[in-house]
C-alpha cells in the first residue's frame, strides 16, 4: 500500500477487452479507501498511443502533481513520499532512471544490462549538462504547468512524448529533475524480439530529437571509444597495446558493474556475460536504427517525420 | 498610448529568455502589445539544418508546442499586465551570400508556413491569414557581418507585399530605410537584455490585436527610443528623428523621444 496522504489513482486502458481491465476493477473493489477509477480512452490512428491512452485520465486528474507511471514498473511503499521529497514549485517535470531487474532470460539480462549501464549513464551525463532527457516509464510533472502547453493532447503529434514534456517544461523556464532513486522495471522474461524491438524504437527518438547526440553513441561504448585510441597506439606505442587494451576493457568494464550495481543491487558476476553482449550489439542495433524512421510500438506501426513527429494519417 | 515592441526572440531560437521571462520584462516595464516572433528557418538548406541541430530554430516539431505556450502566456499577459502578445515568427532564409538572405516577420500567425517557399509566397501566406509581413532589418549599419539584404535589393518589386518595413537594428537606426518613402516600423530585435533598451513603436489606438494590427497597415503609428527605466514617449520632429545619435552615442543618452510618421 502506498505510504502518502492524499492522492488518487486513474488507471488508464486503451480497450475495455483488455485483459487488465478485470484486475484493476478487482483491485480496486479490495482497496475501498483509496480513491481510484478506470477510464478507457478512444483510439487515434495518428496520435502517439500512449497518449491517446492517457489524455482522457489527464482531464479527469483532480491534483496538481500528476505522476504517469507505466503498468511494467513495480514501485514500493515509498514510492510517492520518495518523490515528492525531491520537488517543489520550480519543477516542471522529474523523470527517473529505469534499474531493470528480475531478469529470467538472457535477452531480459540484455535488457536489464542497456538499462543499468548505457540508459543510466546518458541519463546522469544529461542531468548533469541541463538537456531534458525525460522517461516516460516514470515520469511527475505539474498539471498547470503543463495546460501551459496546451496539456497532453499537444503532446499526441509526437512520439516521444516524454522527451517533448522535457522540452516543453524547460521553455517554460520549468526545472527538468532526475529523481534520486531509480524506478524498478521487472522484466521477468522477454523474448529477443521484443528487446530488439524496444530498443530499436527508443534509438529512433533519440536520433529524431537529438541527432548529434546520437551520432555520438558509438563512441560511447567501450568498443567504439578504443577506434580513437588504437590508431595512436600502435604508431607510437605499439608494445603497450595489448596492455592498453586490457586496462581499457577492464576499467570500463569496472565503472559499468559499479554503475549497474548501483542500479541494481543484486547485480553480480554473471554482468559480465550480458555486458560483453551489449557492447557487441551496440553498433549493430546503432546501424539499424540509422537505417529506418519506423517503428512499432503498442500494436502500432508509425512513421517518423524530422523531430520525431508522427506522420499524419501515414501507418508505415 | 501603446508602447510595442514585435521583434522578440524566446528560447525556442536564439533568444535568452523563456517566453514567460519575456512577458514579465516587458509587462513589468508597461508595455501594450509585443510579438514574440522566433526564427523559423528553411528546413532544406544546410544553414536552416545546422540552425535546427543546435536548437536555434523552431521546428515543424516545435511550432505546436510554441503555438500553445504562446496562446496561454497571452492570456497570463493580459490577466497580469494589460498586455496583448501577437504570436509572430521570423521566417529566416540564411544564405553565405548576404545579398541572398531574407528575413521576415509575420505576425498574427495561427498555421504553420514553410520557410523553404519563396518570399513572395510567404508574405502571401502571412498575409492570408490575416496577419503582417513584415521586411526585418533589411540594412545594417555593418557591413562586414552577415545581414540578410535581399528583401532591400528587391524592394521596389515587393513594396506591395509588405505591411511595413523595420527602420532598426537593435539600437541603431537603418537610415536609408528611414529616408524611404516605404511604410515603417521600429522593433529591437530582442534577443537578450542588452537589446531591451532600443527603438520601439507607439500607438494610439484600442488595445486589441486588432487595432495594434491595423495601425501598423495604415501606419498610424510613431516611434521612440525605449530606455529600460522609462515607459513614456514623446513626439519628436522628422528632423530630430534623422539627427538622432548612432548606436556607440547612444549608451551614455537618456530622454525617451518618439517621431511622428
Amino acid at each position: 500500500m502506498l505510504q502518502y496522504p492524499n492522492f488518487e489513482i486513474i488507471f488508464s486502458l486503451a480497450d475495455e477487452q483488455d485483459p487488465a481491465h478485470s484486475i484493476v476493477t478487482e483491485l480496486i473493489s479490495l482497496f475501498p479507501s483509496v480513491e481510484a477509477k478506470v477510464i478507457v480512452s478512444k483510439r487515434r490512428d495518428d496520435w502517439n498511443p500512449k497518449v491517446e491512452n492517457l489524455v482522457a485520465s489527464y482531464a479527469e486528474a483532480k491534483h496538481n502533481w500528476i505522476l504517469i507511471s507505466d503498468s511494467n514498473v513495480r514501485v514500493e511503499a515509498d514510492y510517492l513520499t520518495s518523490l515528492a521529497s525531491q520537488l517543489d514549485a520550480n519543477v516542471g517535470v522529474m523523470t527517473s532512471a529505469i534499474s531493470g531487474r528480475n531478469a529470467d532470460s538472457l535477452s531480459a539480462k540484455l535488457e536489464a544490462t542497456y538499462l543499468n549501464t548505457f540508459y543510466a549513464r546518458w541519463m546522469l551525463l544529461a542531468d548533469n549538462f541541463g538537456y531534458p532527457f525525460v522517461i516516460g516509464k516514470s515520469m511527475v510533472f505539474q498539471k498547470k504547468m503543463a495546460d501551459r502547453f496546451g496539456g497532453l493532447k499537444t503532446l499526441g503529434i509526437y512520439l516521444a512524448e516524454d522527451y517533448m514534456t522535457g522540452v516543453a517544461m524547460k521553455h517554460l523556464g520549468m526545472k527538468i529533475v532526475l529523481s534520486r532513486k531509480p524506478v524498478i522495471q521487472h522484466l521477468s522474461k522477454i523474448n529477443f524480439k521484443s528487446f530488439w524491438a524496444r530498443h530499436l524504437r527508443w534509438g529512433r527518438m533519440r536520433k529524431a530529437h537529438a541527432p548529434f547526440v546520437f551520432l555520438t553513441e558509438p563512441f560511447a561504448s567501450s568498443l567504439g571509444s578504443i577506434i580513437f585510441a588504437a590508431p595512436f597506439l600502435s604508431f607510437y606505442a605499439p608494445g603497450l597495446v595489448f596492455k592498453f587494451l586490457c586496462f581499457h576493457f577492464f576499467s570500463w568494464g569496472l565503472c559499468d558493474f559499479i554503475l549497474a550495481k548501483k542500479m541494481d543491487p543484486k547485480t553480480n558476476f554473471t554482468f559480465l556475460f550480458s555486458w560483453i553482449l551489449r557492447e557487441l550489439s551496440a553498433f549493430p542495433m546503432w546501424i539499424h536504427i540509422l537505417m529506418g524512421n519506423s517503428v512499432s510500438w503498442r500494436g502500432k506501426n508509425v512513421s517518423l517525420e524530422a523531430w520525431g513527429v508522427i506522420s499524419p494519417g501515414r501507418r508505415a | 498610448m501603446i508602447i510595442g515592441d514585435f521583434h522578440i526572440h524566446s528560447t525556442f531560437s536564439d533568444g535568452k529568455l523563456t517566453i514567460p521571462e519575456i512577458i514579465d520584462l516587458y509587462g513589468q516595464h508597461g508595455f501594450g502589445a509585443i510579438a514574440i516572433t522566433d526564427h523559423l528557418c528553411e528546413e532544406k538548406a544546410f544553414l536552416g539544418k545546422a540552425a535546427a541541430y543546435l536548437g536555434k530554430t523552431l521546428t515543424r516539431a516545435t511550432f505546436p508546442l510554441y503555438q500553445e505556450i504562446l496562446k496561454s502566456e497571452a492570456e497570463r499577459a493580459w490577466k497580469m499586465y494589460r498586455m496583448l502578445v501577437i504570436p509572430g515568427v521570423e521566417f529566416t532564409q540564411n544564405s553565405i551570400v548576404n545579398h541572398r538572405s531574407s528575413h521576415i516577420l509575420g505576425l498574427g500567425l495561427s498555421e504553420y508556413i514553410s520557410a523553404d517557399r519563396d518570399i513572395v509566397d510567404i508574405a502571401r501566406s502571412i498575409r492570408a491569414q490575416g496577419g503582417l509581413a513584415i521586411a526585418a532589418h533589411p540594412l545594417s549599419p555593418n557591413r562586414m557581418a552577415a545581414n540578410p539584404y535581399l528583401l532591400w535589393d528587391r524592394r521596389e518589386e515587393l513594396r506591395s507585399e509588405f505591411d511595413a518595413w523595420e527602420i532598426t537594428l537593435h539600437q541603431t537606426l537603418l537610415d536609408d530605410v528611414v529616408k524611404s518613402d516605404l511604410p515603417k516600423i521600429a522593433s529591437s530585435d530582442f534577443h537578450g537584455m542588452r537589446h531591451f533598451h532600443s527603438w520601439k513603436t507607439t500607438f494610439d489606438c484600442e488595445r486589441t490585436v486588432e487595432s495594434v494590427l491595423e495601425s501598423i497597415r495604415l501606419q498610424k503609428l510613431d516611434f521612440t527610443y525605449f530606455k529600460e527605466e522609462q515607459t513614456l514617449a514623446h513626439p519628436i520632429t522628422e528632423e530630430q528623428f534623422l539627427a538622432y545619435p548612432k548606436t556607440e552615442e547612444l549608451i551614455n543618452w537618456t530622454p525617451s523621444l518618439a517621431f511622428a510618421v
